[in-house]
């Protein structure tokens, strides 16, 4: 045989031998739509097996202090997130399944009554990046982060929204007017998480502990405040080539240097929490970032953290960035609440199967799971997307019943 | 492995240095230092290099090794389909039989 051929079927051979083996590949990691998300409204096994993780490093103070001090060594606001997002999944696993829901709520008041404690003794600076710890550059007076006001009434709307806690009525009520007097005084409707640094992420995080709060008491803050605040977003902090909202903006409207354009790790969650005031906002963008961020290959989902119109460069948000696709595994795992909350399976599931293939899960004799490429808040934002559902539903229900009540009058 | 020559073989010793190395890793601990793929870095250098040394590995391993498996296996059943039996041993020395290579 000439040599020229034995080069063309050896690659042939190889081309044929791939063709095999890569698409397989995807199908071999991809779980299927019960094991994600569950049947008939209970929780998946994937969400079972990442709630005993969670539970277990709540119910054990030394394992959950080695996690957090792991965490907090790189970023101090992982360890505030991984609360938010778990105390949100596990008011979801109550809902669906009520026989979860004393084991739920006791560890959702643990959560919340440390993250208070620590905020009361060390400060709200506690929660921040280094930057944020100064006293030099904030805005309002005294300094006050939406990012630790919002994501603590967020946790506790979620929870009083599964079982009532009269003696957090107060507390809550408190933050939620200082929240609205800070975002009032900005022209965008916005409030800063750090000195003259206001994030979508944590504007609409606000947006919806107001909602929530709205449906525990019956009143209608959000309304007003979500109405002003999404004209000052279509004037001000749309993205012109994308048509999404940017990341992050001065508290006079300006684009911000650290987030100027849109951004993965804020637009997802952004998406979801607007869910609770304006849907079809809430949708618009969920689709414009899926088309601009996420992506597959070879099968595998991932989700870039900058659109290509709007490149920014890799920082502690992104996380690593894997080269030529540009997927960032923070934007990738947003990308899944997003995804699931707007009952998009297909990058669900694709999303998942890069997350089986090269998050390395570890999966305990006690039937715990966890991701050895992540850490706590990774494990507790993919609980939140496997899980997430039942408690906006529930808060829509209760924010609309009054309104049928005075059209009933 | 009759049936395969120089080139098939050597794609069968790829995989398997791949799967053995992979393996190894596994073994001295590469797998749980893989953090840093999220930004969370392991306590140590070192165990960050080990970890960043596994995700390399295990990405080749689990993608390239089957496919070098693969075509070792497409080649000998095209080497027999394309050549008659005594043909190809006569061509390649490495594939003759000892009984077929006898005086």
């Amino acid at each position: 045989m000439r040599v020229s051929t034995r080069i063309l079927l050896e690659l042939l051979c190889v081309a044929l031998a791939a063709a095999i083996w890569l698409p397989a590949l995807p199908l071999l990691h991809r779980p299927s739509a019960e094991t994600a998300r569950g049947a008939d409204g209970e929780l998946g096994p994937l969400a079972e097996r990442l709630l005993t993780r969670q539970l277990a490093l709540w119910n054990d103070p030394e394992r959950r202090a080695g996690e957090v001090a792991r965490m907090r060594a790189g970023n101090a606001e992982w360890d505030f997130m991984g609360r938010t997002f778990l105390v949100l999944a596990l008011a979801n696993a109550a809902l669906r399944e009520p026989e979860r829901r004393d084991e739920a709520l006791a560890v959702i008041d643990l959560i919340v009554a440390e993250t208070v404690r620590l905020e009361r003794e060390e400060g709200f600076r506690h929660f921040l990046l280094p930057y944020g710890h100064g006293t030099a550059g904030w805005v309002s007076d005294p300094a006050r982060s939406i990012f630790v006001d919002g994501e603590i009434t967020l946790m506790m709307a979620a929870r009083r929204l599964v079982a009532e806690r009269d003696d957090w009525r107060e507390p809550m009520d408190a933050r939620v007017a200082i929240m609205i007097e800070q975002m009032r005084a900005s022209p965008v409707v916005s409030a800063e998480s750090y000195p003259d640094e206001c994030w979508l992420f944590c504007n609409s995080v606000a947006l919806a502990a107001v909602a929530l709060t709205d449906a525990l008491e019956g009143t209608d803050r959000a309304t007003p405040l979500a109405r002003d605040w999404i004209a000052a977003a279509k004037k001000t902090l749309i993205h012109e080539e994308t048509g999404l909202l940017i990341a992050t903006y001065q508290v006079d409207g300006s684009p911000h240097p650290a987030g100027p354009g849109p951004e993965g790790t804020s637009i997802f969650i952004g998406a979801h929490m607007l869910q609770t005031v304006d849907q079809e906002l809430a949708a618009d963008q969920y689709r414009r970032a899926a088309a601009e961020l996420t992506g597959t290959l070879l099968g595998f989902g991932y989700a870039r953290e900058w659109p290509v119109s709007a490149e920014g460069s890799m920082d502690i948000d992104s996380g690593p960035i894997v080269p030529i696709v540009d997927a960032s595994a923070a934007s990738s795992g947003l990308a899944m609440v997003g995804a699931a909350a707007f009952e998009d399976e297909a990058t669900l599931l694709a999303l998942l199967a890069s997350l089986e293939a090269l998050g390395f899960p570890e999966d305990e004799a006690d039937g715990s799971r966890r991701y050895l490429a992540g850490n706590q808040v990774g494990d507790a934002v993919l609980l939140y997307a496997l899980t997430l559902g039942p408690l906006w539903d529930e808060a829509a229900r209760r924010r609309q019943e009054p309104r049928d009540g005075e059209r009933s009058r | 492995m009759k049936a395969l020559d120089r080139v098939g073989r050597f794609h069968l010793l790829l995989a398997a240095t791949l799967a053995i190395t992979w393996i190894g890793l596994r073994i001295v601990g590469g797998r749980e230092q893989v953090s840093a793929l999220s930004g969370t870095s392991p306590a140590t250098a070192g165990a960050q290099i080990l970890g960043l040394f596994y995700v390399l590995i295990h990405v080749a391993t689990v993608g390239l090794a089957p496919i070098l498996v693969i075509a070792a296996g497409l080649r000998a059943i095209v080497a027999r389909w394309a050549s008659p039996p005594d043909e190809t041993a006569g061509n390649d020395p490495v594939a003759r039989t000892p009984e077929e290579s006898a005086p």
